[in-house]
């Protein structure tokens, strides 16, 4: 007999938008924190929010990369760039239908901003306003007149970002993918949440002195990972029978060991009792968790739910 | 075909695949039309389309059966039951087409006394000769008056043998009610044949049976017309041929034959097998179906040869003229009449050279070389083991086919060779293997299933060194003739002496050269021998020497130097008489004089199709009859040939002019239903004699024994098919991709409800044994196959296609290693459409 | 635009000799399988449409345990040529286009292998061959439509099953043919493929049985028609780490700015 769902046929998606979907998460959690850190902190909330920024553009970069990757033409490169422009039309492609598209435009138009970001940090963190080329104007878009609007362009930007990493999944046929409307917000907090983790991360050193920053960080994060609990199960609860494809054999054993146990519930004990380890341990290792707690999510998503 | 032969008077198919469209219902059995035949099919999907009942008679559900109206399960073995019991009910209801019966039938003949019937002798007809196995045949003659000897010149060598022989009209019964008149030994032979009968034999649930009956009757007579589809699942039967005998029987009772949309269709294999029989592929005919000389009869010279086969009466008068007509083809201006056109040099048989007995010759060391043109006996024959151990005895051996087949590799690929049970090294067989081109890449003729021959082009060189089947045959009678130039001994005669002058033309456009197949067809066509012009009609052939043409039946096929009917290509909405050339004379449904009444009417104005003008006979297709002969017209009292047949008799190459009901074969003249040689059950009609009693076996042959009947070791009835997807044993399909990964692998078909018997899940590997060796398949676990309740017990069939083999892209058993090497007594065709097995779950070999 | 071009696939007529498989392949010069093995289901050794295999004949064996319902289905898929197509939506560089012919086309110096189309198509008709690591599919073989000829399936069809020609013209005669049918007596009659699906499909069926039985989506969304619910999914994270961020910083800011004005005013 001849199932639907059986006659499809799956992108064969695999490592590369895993972890494309993984730091995009990131890059897109780590700069609407830093954002939202500038725009909305006290001075030195301001000061520390820079932080985020060094990782956005990088993470971005490494996106556009391993979409290169993932294209299965052999000149990867040439493909890349038609994307956006078609020679056969002479005429840009853009495509409010297809989520791919949009993708594109968003990340190649938040690359800019991103990059600006990323030198605004340099600039900041090694004091070299001096040396670097049209630094004024760097600078000015994140503490002038302009920043309000260019950083909440930014932010709706890297917001879109973080959306699309999702509707990409749900925009498709695929029976998991498509089934439930979860997975973008799924993606979106688990995106967020990795970014507050690398923040955090990257601030080891600066424990002490930005003591008050990281703490209220993690204590969001907190919420965060709390809220994706909830919306793990209301994603089970919502896939109905095709819910056994991701609770059991080795995609179960991802999404439970390794994303609700690993990369939630483990983390939080640490933060909650920290002293089973050590305050410094338990600060690294939960921070390390989510981080891949949110790479497996992302592979047992875009990977495991091809196994159909 | 002496199935249908014996009962119409040609072998060939006696309507077309286009007419079927015309049918108000069509019968398929022992064939899988849709599968096999799936171009042809659409003529039946037109009659479905149109109204008409399509039903699938058949022990799997097919492929046909998904597109028919209905239907009818039925036992592998058990036709002659099935379709014994449709006459039956067709006798006793009073259903048959009296007109039609009494007068293009012999049902009115009365046969002589000595005639007994197997009802009178448990099973067995009288004159069985039980050491010989075969029938004392003059014990079933009809009683005839005394003829009455021709007064006028005799002409001719034809009308002085017809002279000689000519017997009296049969002695007749009008009224149908003389007790050993054809009819009511009919009745009687068949009147066992009961709805429940069926039911007990075939495993066919009575009321299934009777509403077959009911639709095939109700869709007869003169308004409307039934035909039965037939092809290997009738014919590969030890009572293979009395099968479509009973076939015939029934389509003549109901009045179907010579009618559109009625008659026998015989669906071929093969592109172009009805070809390759007008042309001699079998070893007991010359073309055009004139007989080998033998020395088993008097055939010691032309004339006594032709004495022996001539028939006096009917269109087979003829048979000096086709045959003098044929030595002048083979042999030119050396063949005269004083040395006989050279028919001593003719070869005789000396026995059955059929193929079996031809590889137990092989076996024995008696042949020493053989060709195998597109032939792959290494698993295309019975048994196919032996015939493997046949080809390893052997001095040497050509194969010539597009890929190495398994007949070309047996000697390392074989299952006995890899499994080491022998030895390379001691099969001696030398084989030269020659790569062919294929049908695309030479020109020449296919003669259907229709008897038409459609002429097809060249469309592109052969790769490399290959060369087609006609090339390489005329080079090596090229070379022959070379090597034997200075040969003064009189045997090598017909070696100087063949016309062998068919050398290709200079342009044509291609790099490689054919031999003009052209020329060919013009000497099959036929010539006079002075003027060198093509006759137009065998009407016209003579039987002294003045015309030469290389088989008969095609005459007419290129009338004159210019035109080649074969490549005629206007086709019209129906007969279409201008698309290609249907033997014999352009004739698409033959004995077609029978679409008109006696009085030479059309039965009905929904069905005619040849009737009588007023001065001759015309309608929509070639009329199959002396076109000015009158309906009214007497038979001459001192007539020979057609002049002994009247005006009503339809069927002119019948000696009578009339279907033969009764009609003599080896193995009797009536069909009877007798078991399979592996019968998983007895003969419920007669248990004395479960089998067919004429029946050939091949005792000598090794690892050759068959099952007999209720073999415990072997409970499962089988039978072997074909799919559309393979052609054949795959020699030209499981080597092209596209089509090996269709259907990759060999399996096997069994019902659920034996598979759970034999805890067996859909895609195991199973073992399939019988007494001759074993195979291995998929299991493909469908409820199309069933289990049948004979007689209180339950019979498991299983199916399993023929196309596998040990070489090419899609591998896997083949099914002739299960086959019995075993013959019809009239054909000499084994039975693997039913036959005894055991299946078992598993490997041949585990962990293989 | 000339006339729509399609094929009406009437399964009533299909003998599921596989022919169009065959001659697809062989027009479209298509690789054999990398792995080819018996299936077991039923006659069926495809299994699915791919970039290797644009036409597939289903067989739907429909018995019961007693065989007093015996059927055997037959169907010959491939591209529906859609008239809304999934694939061309969501194909980021405009690769997948309607050509002059109303058909959907992958144009392949076009294509970038991202393989999003693969998983747009509702039917599952694209994937991807490998060695040019584009998307392929069924082209209803675009280039002898510019020749004048018809479809190879079509051609070779035997049985008329496939119909190749003007949309509107195969249209009415499905429908005639389903009528014919349901005089007949076939209960189940379906024409597949009208507008209501993907805006109407230019290569459509005529089923004998439910879609769902030949493994047909009967309500199936567009690509496009899931984006507005997955924008709101989205969008309701993004609020709630808008609000996250809100209490993170400005909560925090406003406590500061609080204890320096009462600081100031303490002082």
């Amino acid at each position: 007999m001849y199932l639907y769902e059986h006659g499809l046929q799956n992108p064969h998606w695999h490592w590369e938008i895993t972890l494309y979907l993984f730091f995009a998460g990131v890059a897109v959690g780590s700069y609407i924190f830093a954002a939202f850190g500038q725009l909305w902190g006290s001075k030195s909330d301001q000061r520390h929010s820079i932080t985020g920024y060094f990782f956005t553009m990088p993470l971005i970069a490494l996106c556009g990369i391993l979409v290169i990757l993932d294209f299965t033409v052999s000149d990867k490169v040439r493909a890349f760039t038609r994307v956006l422009w078609n020679p056969r039309d002479l005429a840009f492609n853009f495509k409010p239908t297809s989520m791919m598209s949009m993708g594109a435009w968003a990340i190649s138009v938040f690359g800019i901003f991103a990059t600006i970001s990323f030198l605004y940090a340099v600039i900041k963190k090694y004091q070299i306003e001096s040396r670097v080329p049209f630094s004024k104007l760097i600078v000015g878009f994140h503490e002038g007149s302009v920043k309000k609007i260019y950083l909440t362009i930014g932010i709706l930007l890297a917001g879109y970002i973080g959306s699309y990493t999702g509707i990409l999944l749900t925009a498709t046929q695929w029976p998991i993918w498509t089934h439930t409307s979860v997975i973008p917000l799924l993606f979106v907090i688990s995106g967020v949440s990795t970014g507050l983790a690398v923040i955090v991360l990257a601030m080891t050193r600066q424990k002490r002195e930005a003591e008050g920053y990281i703490h209220r960080l993690e204590k969001t994060d907190t919420y965060l990972m709390v809220a994706e609990i909830i919306v793990i199960g209301l994603f089970i609860f919502n896939l109905g029978p095709l819910a056994k494809v991701m609770i059991t054999g080795s995609n179960g054993l991802l999404l439970f060991g390794g994303v609700l146990f690993a990369g939630l519930i483990v983390p939080l004990l640490l933060r909650y009792r920290p002293n089973l380890l050590g305050e410094k341990e338990s600060f690294i290792l939960s921070n390390a968790l989510i981080l891949i707690g949110g790479l497996i999510l992302r592979y047992v998503m875009v990977v495991g739910a091809q196994n159909f | 075909m002496p199935g249908l032969g014996t009962s119409f008077g040609r072998g060939g198919a006696t309507t077309t695949p286009r007419d079927l469209a015309e049918s108000d219902c069509i019968v398929i059995m022992g064939s899988n039309f849709a599968e096999n035949h799936p171009v042809g099919f659409k003529w039946v999907l037109k009659a479905k389309e149109k109204g008409a009942k399509v039903l699938s008679i058949d022990p799997r559900f097919t492929r046909t059966s998904a597109l028919a109206t209905s239907y009818t399960p039925m036992r592998s073995g058990s036709d002659i039951a099935f379709l014994g019991g449709l006459i039956n009910y067709v006798l006793q209801n009073e259903k048959y087409f009296k007109e039609y019966v009494l007068n293009y039938t012999n049902a009115s003949f009365i046969v002589k006394d000595t005639f007994q019937d197997t009802e009178d002798l448990e099973g067995l007809f009288s004159g069985f000769d039980a050491d010989k196995r075969s029938y004392n045949q003059s014990l079933w003659d009809f009683e005839r008056d005394e003829p009455v000897k021709p007064t006028g010149e005799l002409k001719t060598l034809t009308e002085r043998i017809a002279a000689k022989k000519l017997k009296g009209h049969p002695k007749r019964d009008e009224t149908l009610q003389h007790p050993r008149s054809v009819f009511q030994i009919l009745k009687k032979h068949f009147a066992r044949y009961t709805p429940e009968m069926v039911e007990q034999i075939c495993g066919t649930p009575k009321q299934d049976f009777i509403k077959i009956a009911e639709t095939i009757t109700e869709n007869s007579g003169k308004d409307r017309t039934t035909a039965f589809c037939y092809a290997m699942g009738w014919t590969q039967h030890t009572t293979g041929t009395q099968l479509i005998r009973a076939a015939g029987i029934l389509q003549s009772l109901l009045g179907n034959m010579g009618r559109p949309g009625g008659g026998i269709m015989a669906l071929r294999g093969h592109s172009n097998v009805q070809g390759a029989t007008d042309l001699s592929t079998l070893y007991n005919l010359l073309n055009g179906y004139l007989n080998t000389p033998t020395v088993k009869k008097n055939h010691d010279t032309l004339e006594n040869y032709l004495f022996e086969e001539t028939k006096p009466t009917g269109w087979w008068v003829n048979y000096p003229k086709y045959m003098v007509s044929l030595l002048k083809a083979m042999f030119g201006d050396a063949a005269t009449p004083e040395n006989q056109f050279g028919y001593d040099y003719l070869p005789k048989l000396i026995g059955n050279h059929s193929h079996y007995n031809m590889f137990e010759d092989m076996h024995k060391g008696i042949v020493k070389g053989f060709f195998a043109l597109g032939q792959n006996p290494a698993i295309g024959g019975q048994n196919a083991k032996f015939q493997r151990e046949a080809l390893g005895k052997l001095d040497w051996m050509v194969v010539r086919d597009p890929f190495l087949t398994e007949t070309a590799t047996f000697w390392y690929k074989a299952p006995e060779v890899v499994n080491g049970e022998i030895n390379t090294e001691d099969i001696k067989t030398e084989i030269f293997f020659f790569p062919t081109a294929v049908f695309a890449e030479t020109d020449g003729s296919f003669t259907n299933t229709s008897r038409m021959a459609q002429w097809k082009e060249k469309a592109a060189d052969p790769p490399g060194d290959c060369r087609s089947d006609i090339s390489f045959t005329y080079e090596l009678g090229k070379r022959m003739k070379e090597l034997y130039k200075n040969s003064t001994n009189d045997r090598d005669w017909p070696i100087h002496n063949f016309t062998w002058d068919y050398e290709p033309k200079e342009e044509d456009g291609f790099k490689i050269k054919e031999p003009d197949t052209v020329a060919m067809l013009k000497e099959i066509n036929g010539y006079y021998v002075n003027s060198g012009k093509q006759v137009e009609k065998f009407a016209d052939l003579k039987d002294d020497g003045s015309t030469a043409c290389g088989c008969w039946i095609y005459t007419g096929v290129f009338p004159n130097s210019e035109t080649n009917l074969a490549a005629s290509r206007k086709g019209d909405d129906y007969v279409s008489l201008k698309w290609g050339f249907s033997w014999p004379s352009n004739r698409h449904v033959i004995y077609n004089r029978a679409s008109a009444d006696p009085a030479g009417r059309p039965w009905s104005d929904r069905k005619k199709y040849v009737w009588w003008d007023g001065t001759k006979w015309t309608g929509l297709d070639v009329p199959d009859f002396v076109v000015t002969k009158a309906p009214d017209s007497k038979a001459k009292p001192d007539g020979i040939g057609m002049d002994y047949l009247s005006g009503t008799d339809p069927f002119i190459m019948n000696p009578d002019g009339v279907i033969q009901l009764y009609g003599p074969l080896a193995d009797g003249p009536l069909p009877t239903h007798y078991e399979p040689v592996d019968a998983p059950v007895g003969n419920k009609l007669y248990p004395k004699y479960p089998h067919n009693p004429a029946a050939i076996y091949y005792k000598n042959i090794p690892h050759n024994e068959v099952h007999g009947v209720g073999n415990p070791k072997y409970p499962h009835i089988m039978t072997t098919y074909r799919v559309t997807e393979h052609h054949l044993s795959g020699a030209m399909s499981r080597w092209l991709p596209w089509l090996a990964e269709i259907m990759p692998e060999v399996f096997l078909e069994i019902s659920p409800e034996l598979a759970r018997s034999l805890g067996i899940q859909n895609g195991d590997w199973v073992t399939i044994e019988t007494a001759r060796s074993k195979a291995e398949a998929k299991a493909l676990v469908t409820k199309r196959m069933r289990p049948f309740h004979i007689d209180g017990k339950v019979v498991h069939q299983v199916g399993m296609p023929i196309h596998w083999g040990y070489a090419g892209i899609a591998t896997g058993s083949a099914s002739n290693e299960l086959t019995a090497i075993v013959g019809d007594p009239n054909a000499n065709i084994h039975e693997s459409k039913a036959f005894t097995c055991n299946v078992r779950k598993g490997r041949i070999k585990e962990g293989v | 635009m000339a006339e729509s071009k399609g094929m009406f696939v009437d399964t009533s007529y299909c003998t599921g000799c596989k022919g169009c498989q065959v001659a697809c392949k062989e027009w479209n010069n298509l690789p054999m399988a990398d792995h080819i093995g018996f299936t077991g289901n039923s006659y069926d050794n495809t299994e699915k449409l791919s970039a290797q295999n644009w036409r597939h004949v289903k067989f739907i064996e429909q018995f019961s345990d007693d065989r007093s319902m015996q059927r055997w289905l037959f169907m010959s898929d491939s591209c529906k040529h859609c008239q809304h197509a999934g694939c061309m939506q969501v194909c980021p560089t405009n690769a997948i286009i309607r050509t002059e012919f109303d058909t959907v086309y992958v144009d392949q110096d076009v294509c970038i292998g991202c393989r999003y189309c693969v998983a747009g198509c509702p039917f599952g008709v694209i994937s991807m061959d490998e060695v040019s690591g584009t998307a392929k599919k069924c082209t209803l073989c675009y280039d002898r439509l510019q020749e004048g000829m018809q479809p190879a399936c079509a051609q070779t069809c035997p049985t008329g099953a496939i119909q190749f020609g003007n949309v509107e013209e195969l249209r009415a005669k499905a429908e005639a043919r389903a009528q014919v049918l349901r005089k007949s007596g076939e209960q189940e009659v379906h024409i597949y493929g009208t507008e209501e699906t993907f805006g109407g499909l230019n290569v459509f069926y005529l089923l004998l049985d439910k879609p769902e039985v030949y493994g047909l989506p009967t309500n199936g969304k567009l690509p496009s028609q899931k984006l507005g619910r997955g924008y709101v999914s989205s969008l309701i994270g993004l609020v709630g780490v808008g609000l996250a961020g809100l209490l993170t910083f400005r909560a925090n800011r406003m406590k500061m700015l609080e204890e320096q004005k009462d600081e100031h005013f303490s002082s």
